[in-house]
């Protein structure tokens, strides 16, 4: 879905979090990783349906307007 | 529809995934909503930089999750638990089954380092691939596996299901079920 994201920092190679990664944590069972990814799924779904407040969508609503004057002028 | 209005439209449908990304990371819908502010009016601002046929969302994460960062450094603050309310609350373990309580999702996010919580829910709930999450956050492909493994034995943990447990049926279910016996 975010293919071709833009300019990227060098890597860190002595990052501490990227070491012994296969012996440091146990891995989930299918299962077990299967519910968390869809709870965190279902969290984010009901995050974006959350209403916007008026200052966002007054900024929404000038963006569409910016957008469609740029296109008619 | 002319290559500008394309890209409003892509920012204008990106709005709903950074502001479940926002909420995400600083744990307040307050705060959230002002860095998406802040990130939409950048990105207005340098929409000259922005390179047609690179991934316009995947550029607007990268902005607003820099902005976050900028204003964590800038302001010193605890961002995901200001007042030590949703900490102090924290310790009851969900009812298991087969679903998780949303609430008690939210709460222990709160407990993730940022740099875990951005990377697992850009994963598993914004579908990004890891190499897309090394381009966003800055890092490297060992480094984003390892945020998302850490992080998803961390939330287990937190959600009291143990890593290696089986969410099969339970004992009643199975003394129900027709032996496979052969005998």
């Amino acid at each position: 879905m975010l293919e071709n994201a833009p300019a990227q920092t060098p890597p860190l190679p002595d990052d501490p979090e990227n070491e012994g990664l296969d012996d440091a944590e146990p891995s989930l069972s299918p299962a077990v990783a299967a519910l968390i990814g869809e709870g965190l799924r279902s969290y984010y779904v009901r995050l974006m349906d959350e209403p916007m407040p008026d200052r966002l969508l007054e900024l929404v609503r000038s963006l569409e307007t910016q957008g469609r004057a740029s296109d008619d002028g | 529809m002319t290559a500008d209005q394309n890209l409003r439209q892509e920012m204008l449908a990106s709005i709903p995934n950074l502001r479940a990304f926002a909420i995400s990371l600083t744990g307040s819908q307050i705060q959230a909503d002002d860095l998406l502010q802040t990130t939409l009016l950048k990105a207005l601002e340098n929409f000259d930089k922005f390179e047609p046929g690179t991934n316009m969302r995947a550029w607007l994460f990268t902005i607003l999750r820099n902005q976050f960062y900028t204003d964590i450094r800038k302001h010193r603050r605890e961002v995901e638990d200001p007042d030590g309310i949703i900490s102090g609350k924290f310790g009851v373990l969900p009812t298991q089954g087969a679903r998780l309580d949303l609430g008690d999702m939210q709460q222990a996010l709160t407990h993730l380092s940022h740099e875990q919580r951005e990377t697992l829910l850009l994963v598993a709930a914004e579908g990004a691939t890891y190499e897309e999450v090394a381009r966003i956050t800055g890092t490297n492909l060992g480094t984003v596996k390892s945020r998302v493994n850490r992080a998803r034995n961390r939330l287990a943990e937190l959600l009291g299901v143990a890593p290696g447990d089986d969410y099969g049926p339970d004992r009643m279910v199975r003394a129900a079920l027709p032996s496979h016996s052969t005998n």
